[in-house]
């Protein structure tokens, strides 16, 4: 048991690697986005389009125009989807089980045209290697039409190239809420070999504007702040909100200035502090007190999957940052049961959050859905939605179609499709069709913010005003900004 | 500027004891029995999903559940003392791996029992409230916790100097052979350094764990720290171990507070890295305990 220099080296190679473990890189997650807005194909803050040759959709929402197959559609069989999720992630769990439940509910609703739906789950283990394969195998083996895939960045660049390869010989369409506006650009760029690719997100400058705008809305009409601290993910998908971005398209021009300079021109907040959050982080009592030194009167934490906000909230909880409200667009903390997993820490804390089974939205079945899948041991986020309502509208692109094989005129459907049936969202912000930089995209607009109140009971402080001017005339009159509370006021009522 | 330094001041008080309170068993394992305890990080997760384990799921009370889950991890380390340490003792390569081996099973089976979606939280709030300190605030939880890592390195103070235990144990870390002769019993002391060790780990993580992050992969980072300050305090000398864990808390307070949160490890590493070069051995040269 002889210990030399060479242990002392083996520590510190060890502690370096380690080092590395906790640092994820900029995978880009799967941010948590959420709605979107007006029914033109608005884009943040430029957007000309410009006509294209291409034949691809309406600029606005239509009822299919498809007209049926030619092709007599086949009554037997299977329909096959696959979905490739490493399902140790709470979140792509939630979207694996999301996608079960909407499928046994097409079954027992008969199927789409009288063939069921079958789900093969593959795990990716969240490596581009293996997701390759799984993927290859999903399409060319199992034979699925439908691929649904984890929001990773690096694995869904891969599987873009891998799809284009196999398509023309093993026709599908792939669906994935991945961040990061590159692989939408290469839809726009190159259409015919990139044509079954869907994003279920919005594209990035519409994510990290025109979804995030409306924490700000609160920042300044409920809350009442006028000094703000910014902590950003450090993730590429967070690039716009960071640094400002600007993507031309042959669809037009798309943009978004940095967080700091629109939360200062738009809403005339003082941006006090901004910090950059490391990927893995796990000790942010640093940024916490700063932010608090700097007399922030509120924060906003541009959080995804990748953040651990579940301690952010413990310390956010414990230090002197613990009165001045904090707000999170993703991870955890959108979770009702971040209530248990903080401790009721998240007393107080104002966050993005569709896993209330009461939640005010128009769409009844919403609530239907989140407490069938709370049955199921299961939290919602904003992807697991997707998940549900994007296997709902490949039904709904289907049957228009007429037959299930022919994906080329799926793919069409589903671009022109007025698709009514999402869970959370409005249909113009859900349209894939818009020739604009949004094409294949979810286009942004105003979320459902609740604050945590006392026993962790979700209360939805938006202003009406924003949802109404948003589209969401009904869920407006339902949502109560005024019932909002300071931290400090709660903990001293709460019991 | 002043609260600056307040914080900068606390700070370091606070990283300084916790991480000493982290990394005293991994110091003891390592100057007693000259072993590098890969499997040291399990303890972090073994303390709370043990204690979660038996308060939750079996229904004890939550003191009753801390003391068990100590219990646990005693058994734990013994086990792998007998199992993994003494079956491989000349085999030392093979060790290495067979004691990650067991901490990534530990992991992954706490991970399939308890994923993250569980909610798993312990309520081992001593004091919730802020201390202040100067014109600094800090958590009252952190200088409970900072304070009982004080108390334990007092305990252990008085192990080595005032105990027969600590006598023989500091005869080994000095001269295994010449405590051979003189008739030692290793395995017995052995199996006892291995148990102590575990314990103010098991206690720290506790503590920290209502403001800390909670989760089956939180055993890495925790080791990360522990595996820092015993290398850079010499590998096996306390009073090394203590003057690195201040070293470190000091540049990660200086870095958070001053420059960027985010360089906070990897500052940290690169000083220890430095220091290293200049002084290979560490701080304090592994040649006793104390």
């Amino acid at each position: 048991m002889k210990m030399g220099k060479t242990m002392i080296g083996l520590g510190l190679i060890f502690a370096i690697v380690l080092l590395g473990c906790t640092e994820t890189p900029k995978t880009t997650p799967t941010p948590v986005p959420t709605t979107p807005i007006e029914t033109t194909p608005a884009v943040t803050t430029v957007v000309q389009t410009t006509p294209t040759t291409t034949p691809i959709a309406e600029k606005t929402p239509t009822t299919v125009v498809t007209t049926p197959s030619s092709t007599p559609p086949s009554l037997t069989g299977e329909i096959k989807v696959c979905a490739l999720y490493d399902t140790r992630i709470p979140a792509f769990k939630a979207n694996v089980e999301a996608l079960k439940l909407a499928i046994e509910e097409i079954n027992a609703q008969g199927g789409i045209m009288g063939k069921k739906l079958e789900l093969i789950h593959q795990d990716t283990q969240r490596k581009v290697d293996i997701a390759i394969t799984a993927y290859r195998s999903a399409v060319i083996e199992k034979g699925c039409t439908v691929v649904f895939v984890e929001g990773v960045s690096e694995e869904v660049m891969a599987l873009l190239e891998e799809g284009a390869r196999i398509y023309p010989s093993h026709p599908h369409i792939m669906i994935s809420p991945q961040a990061g506006m590159e692989s939408t650009l290469k839809v726009i760029e190159d259409y015919e070999k990139y044509k079954f690719f869907f994003r279920s997100l919005p594209s990035d400058p519409e994510m990290n504007y025109k979804v995030t705008k409306v924490f700000f809305d609160i920042a300044k009409d409920v809350v009442r702040a006028k000094k703000v601290a910014l902590f950003l993910e450090d993730a590429s998908w967070t690039k716009c909100a960071r640094e400002g971005c600007t993507y031309n398209t042959k669809f037009g021009s798309i943009s978004s200035k940095a967080m700091k300079d629109w939360v200062k021109e738009e809403y005339g907040l003082d941006v006090v502090y901004v910090s950059n959050l490391a990927v893995g982080e796990k000790n942010f009592l640093p940024i916490l007190e700063t932010a608090a030194a700097r007399g922030a009167e509120f924060i906003f934490v541009l959080s995804s999957w990748y953040t651990d906000t579940t301690t952010l909230t413990k310390q956010w909880a414990s230090s002197s940052a613990r009165n001045i409200p904090i707000a999170f667009f993703g991870g955890t903390a959108q979770w009702i049961n971040a209530w248990s997993l903080t401790g009721g820490a998240s007393l107080g804390t104002i966050v993005m959050t569709y896993d209330y089974e009461d939640i005010p939205l128009a769409n009844s079945n919403a609530g239907v859905i989140i407490k069938k899948l709370h049955e199921r041991g299961i939290s919602l986020d904003t992807s697991t939605h997707y998940a549900y309502s994007e296997m709902l509208r490949v039904k709904e692109a289907m049957e228009k179609v007429g037959n299930p094989d022919d994906i080329d005129k799926v793919i069409k459907a589903i671009e022109e499709l007025e698709f009514k049936n999402h869970t959370i969202h409005r249909a113009e912000y859900m349209f894939f069709g818009y020739q604009n930089p949004n094409f294949h995209s979810y286009t942004g607009g105003p979320t459902m913010i609740a604050q945590f109140q006392c026993g962790g009971k979700p209360v939805y402080i938006v202003p009406s005003d924003v949802l109404a001017k948003g589209g969401y005339v009904e869920e407006s009159e339902k949502v109560q900004p005024d019932a909002y509370k300071s931290p400090a006021e709660l903990r001293k009522t709460c019991k | 500027m002043l609260a600056e330094l307040s914080l900068i001041v606390a700070y370091t008080f606070i990283f300084g004891s916790m991480y000493l309170g982290i990394a005293l068993g991994f110091t003891l394992t390592t100057g007693v029995l000259r072993v590098f305890n890969l499997a040291y990080g399990a303890i972090f997760l073994i303390a709370v999903y043990g204690t979660w384990m038996f308060w939750n799921d079996l229904g004890f009370g939550l003191i009753e559940s801390i003391v068990l889950a100590i219990a646990l991890v005693s058994l734990f380390t013994y086990a792998v003392y007998r199992i993994v340490i003494l079956k491989f003792a000349e085999l030392e390569d093979y060790m290495l791996a067979a004691l990650v081996a067991v901490f990534v099973i530990i992991e992954e089976l706490i991970a399939y029992a308890y994923p993250e979606i569980v909610g798993v939280y312990l309520p081992t709030t001593i004091y919730g409230e802020l201390v202040s300190f100067g014109e600094a605030n800090v958590p009252g939880q952190y200088v409970v916790t900072a304070f009982v890592s004080l108390a334990m390195l007092a305990v252990y103070l008085l192990f080595f100097t005032r105990t027969k235990n600590g006598f023989i144990m500091r005869a080994i870390s000095q001269d295994m052979f010449a405590s051979k002769l003189v008739g030692v019993n290793f395995n017995r002391t052995f199996a006892l350094a291995m148990i102590i060790a575990s314990i103010p780990p098991a206690i720290i993580m506790l503590l920290i764990s209502p403001i800390w992050a909670l989760n089956p992969y939180i055993g890495w980072s925790v080791f990360t720290i522990a595996i820092l300050v015993a290398v850079l305090g010499g590998l096996g000398n306390l009073k090394g171990s203590v003057i690195a864990a201040y070293i470190i808390g000091l540049i990660q307070a200086s870095v958070g507070f001053m420059l960027d949160p985010r360089l906070m490890l990897l500052v940290a590493l690169v000083v220890v890295m430095a220091v290293l070069i200049v002084r290979p051995k560490g701080l304090a040269r592994a040649e006793t305990i104390w």
